[in-house]
C-alpha cells in the first residue's frame, strides 16, 4: 500500500491506455471473431470471398510503395546537398520544410484540390487521378525523408570517403560502395516510416481520391460508417492493426541502426564552389521551395478569390449558418471547438505524457517494456482508433458516446506519445548525481523539481504542449467517429464543406483550411523556437 | 623515391604550407613533428592526392604525380579516427582496396588472412565493426591500409585517438609491421615519444615549412631551434644578449658557443652538480632511476635529471644548488 501511495501517479497514464486503447481494440476484435458471444470467423472469411479486399490491400501497398520511392527519390539529392553544402538561408529553409508535418491532412488535401484540378490554379485535370495523391503524400512526406537522412548523412565523416578514395575508389562505386552504403540504415529506417504513413493515408485519399480509390483505412471508414457493416470493417482494422505494428517494430529497428554510429559526429560542410555543385544546390532548393510553397499559396489565394476578382466573402460566410447548408452550426463556431478540444487535449496530454516520462527516463526492465507500449497509439490508424472508440465506449459500463469527452480523450491518446518524445531525452539527460549534488547543498525534493527539473525539462514540454494543441487541432480520422454533429472541430467542417457542390461552400473550406493553417504555423513557429534556443544554450 | 619540392597551400587566404621540401627514401619511415595547425595533416592530404597544392610538386621517382587522381596513386592513408566503413565488417574493409583493384574474391580472402594475421587480428574477418575495441580498429585500419601494398603508407596521428598505455604498445608493434613489410612510410604526430620510437628520420615543422630533419638521436641532441627545443620537451632555453669573440652573454654568465644565436639551449643531459651556476631549488621529484630537479638561476627556470644511484641525499626544494655544465651540450639555437 505505501509503495502504491508513493507511486500511484505512475500507474495513471498505462490505466488510461488500457481503458481507453486497448479496451476499444480488444472490442474490435471481439466484434471481428465473435460478434454474437460465440466464435464466428465469417468476417474474416467474408474478407477472402472475392478479391475485393485484395485488390484493396494491392492498391494501399502500391500507393504506399510508390510514394515512398518517389519521396526518397526526390529527398536523397537534396539530403546530400543539406548534409555537405552550406548555403545561404539552409537553417531557414530546413526549419520551414517540416511545416508539412503539422499541417492537418484536411488542409493539405484542400491546398491541394485550390492548386490542381478544375476549382484549382493549374487547370490540370488531376482531381481523383493517382497523381495528385501521390503529389500529396511526396509534399507531405518529403522534409521527413530529408531530415532523417541528411542528419545521418552529416554525422557520416568525410574521412571515409576519403580513405575509399585513397584505396581507389572512385565515380559510381565511390557512390554506390560508401556513400549511399554508409547511409543506408537511415534511408530504410525512413522508408518504412514513410510507407507506414502513407500505408494509412486517409483525409488526403478521402478528399483528394474521391470514390474511384480507397485505402483499407479509407474502406474501414466506409464499411463501418456508411454500410454499417461493422464485423468487415473490424476485421479488416485488426488486419491493418497487425501490419502496421510489424512494420513499427521494423522501423524502430532500423531507427535503432541510425543511432549506432561509430564516427565523431562532426558536421564538415562547405560553399560549393563547382557551378555544377552550385547548380546542384541550387535544383534542390528550387524544388524543394516550389514542392513546399505551391500548394500553401494556392490555397492561400484561392481562399480570397471568387469567379469575379477578390473577395473576403468566403470568410465572412463563416460566421452565418447558410440555409441549406450540411451543417447545424455556423462554421466559425468550429474554430470555438477545435480550440476548447485541442487545449483540454494539451494540458490532459502534459499532465499523463510527464507521468509516463518520469516513469520511463527510470530505465529499468519496466519501462523497457512500457516504452514501445506508449507509441502504439501513434501506430493505430486514426480511423481505427475512432472505430474502436464507437463500439467500446458507447455501452455500460463505459458510455461516454454523447459525451464531448471523447474527442479529447481520442486526441489525447494521438498527442500523448509526442509528449512523451519531447520531454524524454531532456529527463534522461539529467543524471540521478544532478539531484543528489542538488540535494546534498541543500535543496528539498520540491526546490529539486523547480531548480532542477523544471529548467532542463521546460523546452521540451513547450515542445510537447505544442505539438499535442497542433495534433488535436488537425486531427481527423478518429474525429470523424466520434465528434457529435452539433460540435464539430475544424478539420470536419472542412471536409463536409469540401464534399459539397457550389463555390461558396468551397470557397468556405478554403478560408476555414487557412485560418486552421494559421494556427498550424503559428504552434510550428513556437515548436522550432524551441528547439533552436534548446540548441543555442547548450 | 618520394620527393616534396616546394609546396605552399594557403586556406582562405592564411598560409598553412609555405614552401615544404622533403624527400623519402626507399623502406624508411619519415616522422613529421609538430604542434597541431603547424600543416603536418594538409601536407599529407597533399601528397595523397586529396587537396592541390598552390605550387610546388609532388614526384614519385622523379616522375610528377600532381595530376594523378588520388585513386589511381596507390598510396596508403591511415586516419587519426580510422574512417573505416561502418556498413562493413572487418574482412569487408580490410578488403576495398583490393576489390577497387578488381581482384579476384579468392585472391582477396587469401590477402585478407595474411593482413589480419600480422596485425593480430586472426579470426576477427566477420567482426562487425562497431564491437571493436579502439584499438582493434586501428589495426582494422592499418590492416586496410597494408593490404593492397601501397607504394607509400601514410599515416595521420594514428594513435591519437587511443589512450597513453595503448600508445606505448602499439607504436612498437606499429614500427614492426611497416619494417617487416619493408614499407616506406610517413608518419605525422605532436607526440615526442611517438616520433621517437618509430621513426628513422624526424623532421620538425613549424608553422609550414619543416625546420630540421635527421636521425631522432641527433634531433634530440642538437635542435636547431627554439621551437624544435619546445617541442622536444627541452626545456632550458637561455636568450642571449650579446656574442664576442666565441662566447655568448646570458643572464646565467658567459658559455662559449661557436656562432651567434638569439639563444642557447643547456641541453639537460649536459647538467650535473656542480660549481658553474647557483640557483635555488624550486621542485624535486623522486622518479625511481632518477630525480627531476627544476630550479630557478637568476629568475631563469631549469631543470635537469640527477642519477639518484649517485646521491644518496638529493637536494630539497627551497636548498641552494650548484650546477656544471657540459661546453658539449650548450647548443645555439634560431628563434
Amino acid at each position: 500500500m505505501r509503495w502504491l501511495g508513493r507511486n500511484g501517479l505512475i500507474l495513471l497514464p498505462p490505466a488510461f491506455l488500457l481503458i481507453f486503447f486497448f479496451y476499444p481494440i480488444i472490442s474490435l476484435f471481439i466484434i471481428s471473431l465473435a460478434p454474437d458471444g460465440v466464435i464466428d470467423l465469417s468476417g474474416f472469411a467474408d474478407l477472402f470471398k472475392t478479391d475485393y479486399y485484395l485488390r484493396i490491400f494491392l492498391f494501399t501497398t502500391g500507393q504506399a510503395a510508390l510514394s515512398t520511392l518517389i519521396t526518397v527519390g526526390l529527398a536523397l539529392p537534396a539530403a546530400y546537398a543539406f548534409a555537405r553544402f552550406d548555403f545561404p538561408g539552409k537553417s531557414l529553409l530546413l526549419s520551414i520544410s517540416t511545416l508539412p508535418f503539422v499541417l492537418p491532412t484536411v488542409v493539405v488535401a484542400a491546398a491541394f484540390s485550390a492548386l490542381i484540378g478544375e476549382r484549382g490554379l493549374v487547370p490540370l485535370h488531376l482531381e481523383g487521378t493517382l497523381t495528385i495523391i501521390l503529389i500529396a503524400h511526396v509534399f507531405y512526406n518529403y522534409a521527413l525523408a530529408l531530415r532523417m537522412i541528411s542528419s545521418f548523412w552529416a554525422t557520416q565523416s568525410p574521412r571515409i570517403e576519403e580513405a575509399a578514395r585513397v584505396l581507389g575508389a572512385h565515380g559510381w562505386r565511390l557512390w554506390w560502395d560508401i556513400r549511399l552504403a554508409a547511409i543506408r540504415p537511415a534511408i530504410l529506417a525512413a522508408s518504412a516510416l514513410i510507407f507506414i504513413f502513407c500505408f494509412t493515408s486517409f483525409g488526403v485519399m478521402l478528399i483528394l481520391g474521391g470514390i474511384r480509390f480507397a485505402t483499407l483505412e479509407v474502406e474501414i471508414f466506409r464499411q463501418a460508417n456508411s454500410l454499417l457493416n461493422l464485423q468487415i470493417a473490424a476485421a479488416l482494422s485488426i488486419f491493418q492493426l497487425a501490419l502496421m505494428f510489424a512494420l513499427m517494430l521494423v522501423y524502430t529497428r532500423l531507427q535503432a541502426q541510425t543511432s549506432t554510429d561509430i564516427q565523431a559526429a562532426q558536421t564538415v560542410t562547405r560553399k560549393p564552389k563547382t557551378r555544377g555543385e552550385r547548380l546542384f544546390v541550387g535544383g534542390n532548393i528550387a524544388l524543394m521551395s516550389l514542392l513546399l510553397f505551391a500548394p500553401l499559396i494556392a490555397l492561400l489565394v484561392r481562399s480570397f478569390r471568387s469567379a469575379d476578382g477578390w473577395t473576403l466573402q468566403y470568410y465572412s460566410a463563416l460566421s452565418t449558418n447558410v440555409r441549406g447548408s450540411v451543417l447545424f452550426v455556423p462554421p466559425l463556431e468550429a474554430v470555438a471547438n477545435s480550440v476548447v478540444y485541442a487545449l483540454a487535449t494539451t494540458v490532459l496530454s502534459l499532465i499523463l505524457g510527464l507521468i509516463a516520462a518520469y516513469g520511463l527516463a527510470r530505465r529499468g526492465r519496466l519501462s523497457a517494456l512500457l516504452d514501445p507500449i506508449y507509441m502504439l497509439p501513434l501506430a493505430t490508424s486514426a480511423v481505427t482508433l475512432g472505430f474502436g472508440f464507437i463500439i467500446a465506449l458507447d455501452e455500460p459500463p463505459l458510455n461516454l458516446r454523447t459525451s464531448r469527452a471523447l474527442i479529447v480523450i481520442a486526441h489525447t491518446l494521438v498527442a500523448m506519445p509526442f509528449v512523451v518524445r519531447s520531454v524524454l531525452p531532456a529527463l534522461r539527460s539529467i543524471s540521478p548525481g544532478v539531484r543528489g549534488a542538488a540535494a546534498t547543498l541543500g535543496a528539498s525534493p520540491a526546490t529539486v523539481l523547480r531548480l532542477i527539473d523544471l529548467p532542463l525539462i521546460g523546452r521540451g514540454l513547450i515542445v510537447g504542449a505544442t505539438f499535442a494543441f497542433t495534433v488535436s487541432m488537425g486531427e481527423f480520422g478518429a474525429s470523424l467517429f466520434v465528434a457529435r454533429p452539433d460540435t464539430p472541430t475544424m478539420p470536419l467542417v472542412i471536409y463536409r464543406l469540401l464534399g459539397q457542390p457550389g463555390a461558396i461552400n468551397y470557397g468556405q473550406a478554403l478560408a476555414m483550411s487557412v485560418i486552421l493553417m494559421g494556427v498550424c504555423a503559428i504552434s510550428f513557429l513556437l515548436i522550432e523556437r524551441a528547439r533552436t534556443l534548446g540548441i543555442g544554450e547548450f | 623515391m618520394l620527393s616534396v619540392v616546394g609546396i605552399t597551400r594557403s586556406f582562405d587566404f592564411t598560409p598553412v604550407l609555405r614552401g615544404v621540401d622533403l624527400e623519402v627514401e626507399r623502406g624508411e619511415i619519415v616522422c613529421l613533428l609538430g604542434a597541431s595547425g603547424s600543416g603536418k595533416s594538409t601536407l599529407l592530404r597533399i601528397i595523397a592526392g586529396l587537396e592541390r597544392p598552390d605550387s610546388g610538386d609532388i614526384r614519385l621517382d622523379g616522375a610528377s604525380i600532381l595530376n594523378q587522381p588520388v585513386h589511381t596513386r596507390d598510396f596508403g592513408l591511415m586516419f587519426q579516427d580510422f574512417a573505416l566503413f561502418p556498413h562493413m565488417n572487418v574482412a569487408q574493409n580490410v578488403e576495398f582496396g583490393l576489390r577497387m583493384k578488381g581482384i579476384a574474391a579468392n585472391q582477396r580472402r587469401e590477402r585478407v588472412r595474411e593482413v589480419l594475421a600480422l596485425v593480430n587480428l586472426s579470426g576477427f574477418d566477420k567482426r562487425d565493426i562497431t564491437r571493436l575495441s579502439g584499438g582493434e580498429r586501428q589495426r582494422v585500419a592499418l590492416a586496410r591500409s597494408l593490404a593492397p601494398n601501397p607504394r607509400l603508407l601514410m599515416l595521420d596521428e594514428p594513435l591519437g585517438a587511443l589512450d597513453a598505455v595503448l600508445r606505448e604498445r602499439l607504436i612498437l608493434e606499429l614500427r614492426d609491421i611497416i619494417k617487416t613489410v619493408g614499407l616506406t612510410a610517413i608518419y605525422v604526430t605532436h607526440d615526442r615519444r611517438e616520433a621517437f620510437a618509430i621513426s628513422d628520420r624526424l623532421a620538425i615543422m613549424n608553422d609550414g615549412v619543416i625546420t630540421q630533419i635527421d636521425t631522432p638521436a641527433n634531433v634530440y641532441r642538437r635542435p636547431a631551434t627554439v621551437f624544435a627545443a619546445r617541442l622536444l620537451g627541452l626545456g632550458n632555453v637561455i636568450p642571449v644578449s650579446d656574442w664576442r669573440n666565441g662566447e655568448a652573454i646570458t643572464p646565467l654568465g658567459a658559455f662559449p658557443l661557436d656562432v651567434q644565436a638569439p639563444a642557447l639551449l643547456l641541453h639537460p643531459d649536459g647538467i650535473e652538480l656542480g660549481e658553474r651556476i647557483s640557483g635555488v631549488v624550486t621542485e624535486s621529484v623522486f622518479q625511481g632511476d632518477t630525480v627531476q630537479i627544476s630550479l630557478t638561476a637568476n629568475n631563469i627556470p631549469l631543470s635537469f635529471k640527477l642519477d639518484s644511484r649517485r646521491a644518496s641525499s638529493y637536494p630539497r626544494p627551497g636548498n641552494p644548488i650548484q650546477l656544471a655544465i657540459n661546453p658539449a651540450y650548450i647548443i645555439p639555437l634560431k628563434p
